[in-house]
């Protein structure tokens, strides 16, 4: 990869303090984001796709600590950097977005003031210009009477619209790039659906780099651009929207996506299950993480731990017996 | 048609809203507010809907968690409230939260072979027959049995909910947002299992869901509410393939990624959910309606046959076509 990617994140490991000494609950992730993208990070519960995020921002929690990585931003390295530093970077080149938005909110300040707050922070702006930006940016993101909800507290407004206010303040000091968080997971479908088509709409306009964690396929679907799938910690495949939802090549992005329902399943289609759980995060197969649910694993798969492959330009898979497996058509055709 | 298993006619059930120092009165919350349906023997209803349109209160409704404000609920032919013991354990419901639902102090084995000793006449000896059948109904192995809710994970527990729930062989089972809380590898195996011992044991499921895609996969028919009540009802295939209610196409249009496969013009509807206590004059669906007319606003639609077991509840129908 080389320096010219607006985010670039390097074989980052986040490690949590366990019984039996360190373990890793993000390992080895790798990826990049450019202008105007939207890439998902998609994964179960406990896959690590939320710490991801968390560390490319230095908000890990207090016991957790990047044991290795670089995280680039426009070429500039972001984990040595000291709090007082990132400061400048939060907000004001990475914002983030959390799921819910209730609790992201201070019920106790007005949304207006939390807006001006934000702003102010990151610009040398004076109040009334602050109020000024403050009220566009609530109309940027489709508020109905910004007036009105400048003035609000945030318990007085519905999830719907407390969402579109952190949009509103992640995105007023014009970031290059968002995280969200699960953020629509808290909402109604219908409300779902503004969120997200306003997401695009703020792409499309202001070239924003998205990075989008979620855990559900159907969004992925309709958003991405490229995708990450995590499983226990890993990425286990990596590609644009056509190669992992067409051609997807790593056992478990298979059965990820013949396990969940979509509207346009066949009738008297059987969901595909993949057997068993998640491992333990703190005892974790020595080889591949997915080897004790995977249908395809030999002896050799529990052993040897696979490494990020790129199979085709950009389409990377984890996955020792991926030679074999892509000869397997996946998805509803089998 | 087979048998009507349970049949709900014009359920209402409100909830007072009391607010300052004497809990004045301050209006009502019209949770359910006019309902009627009816579920046959073997087949599973689904019941979709947003959060707050009042699918999990008719639901605890009908097995009288709450008591009704108004409405006939029948349960072969029976008023619930009638139902003798025996009757009545053939009703039961798989809640939303395994966590919340299974009790952490007391372990797997004595959860499940609870309804066995409210039951009576069981031997100790015929009740660990039974729970240990049971557990391997649902895929877990007698060691389970020994196991505190807090040792297992969730899709374990919500196996150990569905286990209990299969005691004292039951008919009818009310699924409130079974796989809601669960991770989409999980979630494909409950709704498996679920459909297995349907078949096993011949029973009937309301299946509760805000899932568009789970509901489709596990229903015969569909009912779609919206504050309170009914706006669609139809088999599955036809409510996907022919929506005839705007709100029902307002959800179908808001599954992400399904914008290409609608076979109707797309609805991404504006605003929220107004608030039940005070619900719009006429439809209730009107103040968000993309084709809401003057009639919307002074009369409130009633359900009426648009097709083969098909009702839909709006003024609209023969406009909206296609």
């Amino acid at each position: 990869m080389s320096g010219k990617h607006l985010l670039e994140v390097k074989d980052i490991r986040v490690v949590f303090p366990g019984k039996k000494g360190e373990f890793a609950a993000v390992d080895g992730v790798t990826f990049h984001l450019d202008q105007g993208e939207i890439l998902c990070i998609v994964g179960e519960s406990g896959s690590g796709k939320t710490m991801t995020g968390l560390s490319v921002l230095g908000l890990l929690p207090e016991q957790a600590r990047v044991a290795a990585g670089t995280v680039r931003y426009q070429g500039r390295e972001l984990l040595g950097l000291s709090e007082q530093e990132m400061y400048g970077i939060r907000g004001k080149e990475i914002s983030m977005i959390f799921q819910d938005p209730m609790v992201s909110l201070d019920q106790v300040f007005t949304v207006g003031s939390q807006l001006v707050e934000a702003i102010r922070v990151h610009t040398k702006m004076d109040k009334r210009s602050a109020v000024e930006l403050s009220l566009e940016m609530l109309d940027k993101v489709r508020i109905p009477n910004p007036e009105r909800v400048f003035g609000s507290y945030p318990f007085e407004l519905s999830g719907g619209m407390c969402q579109r206010v952190m949009i509103a303040i992640a995105l007023c000091c014009h970031p290059k790039v968002l995280i969200a968080d699960e953020p629509t997971t808290a909402l109604d479908a219908t409300v779902q659906a503004q969120i997200l088509e306003l997401l695009v709409e703020l792409r499309d306009a202001t070239h924003i780099g998205i990075i989008l964690i979620t855990h559900d396929l159907d969004i992925v679907k309709g958003m991405a651009d490229r995708i990450i799938v995590m499983y226990a910690g890993k990425m286990m495949e990596m590609g644009t929207r056509q190669d992992v939802f067409s051609n997807p090549l790593h056992p478990y992005t298979q059965g990820l996506l013949k396990c969940v329902p979509t509207l346009d399943m066949p009738e008297g289609f059987r969901l595909y299950n993949i057997e068993g759980i998640v491992p333990d995060i703190q005892d974790m197969p020595e080889g591949c993480r997915f080897c004790t649910r995977c249908p395809r694993a030999e002896e050799e798969c529990c052993i040897v731990q696979p490494e990020l492959r790129e199979i085709a330009p950009g389409h990377f898979v984890s996955c020792l017996k991926v030679d074999e497996v892509s000869e397997v058509k996946a998805g509803w055709a089998q | 048609m087979t048998e009507v298993l349970l049949e709900v006619k014009e359920l209402k059930k409100y909830f007072p809203v009391a607010q300052g120092m004497f809990y004045r009165r301050k209006g009502v919350i019209r949770a359910v507010d006019g309902v009627s349906f009816q579920v046959h023997r073997g087949e599973t209803l689904g019941l979709v809907g947003e959060s707050g349109c009042g699918k999990s209160t008719l639901s605890r409704v009908i097995l009288q968690l709450f008591p009704r404000d108004a409405g006939e609920i029948r349960y072969r032919g029976r008023d619930v409230e009638e139902l003798d013991r025996s009757q009545r354990s053939k009703l039961r419901m798989v809640f939303q939260n395994p966590y919340g639902s299974l009790n952490p102090k007391e372990k797997v084995f004595s959860a499940i072979a609870e309804p066995y000793r409210i039951a009576g006449g069981y031997s100790r000896q015929q009740i660990e027959e039974e729970v240990l059948h049971l557990l391997g109904l649902v895929g877990l192995s007698p060691a389970h049995a020994r196991r505190y809710p807090h040792e297992l994970s969730g899709g374990q527990r919500q196996r150990i909910a569905i286990a209990r729930v299969l005691a004292l062989e039951p008919e009818f089972i009310i699924c409130d947002e079974p796989v809601s809380a669960l991770d989409v590898s999980i979630q494909a195996q409950i709704l498996n299992l679920l459909k297995d011992i349907q078949e096993e044991f011949g029973l009937t499921y309301l299946f509760i869901s805000h899932d568009l895609a789970v509901v489709k996969y596990i229903c015969d028919r569909i009912a779609v509410m919206y504050l309170g009540k009914i706006m669609e009802i139809a088999p599955a295939r036809a409510l996907y393939a022919k929506p005839k209610h705007p709100y029902t196409r307002a959800l179908l249009s808001a599954v992400p990624g399904a914008a290409d496969q609608l076979s109707f013009e797309r609805i991404v509807l504006e605003g929220d959910t107004p608030n039940a206590i005070d619900p719009p004059s006429g439809c209730r669906f009107r103040t968000r309606c993309p084709y809401a007319e003057e009639v919307c606003a002074h009369e409130e639609p009633d359900l009426t046959s648009c097709g083969t077991e098909h009702f839909s509840a709006c003024h609209l129908l023969h406009k909206l076509a296609g």
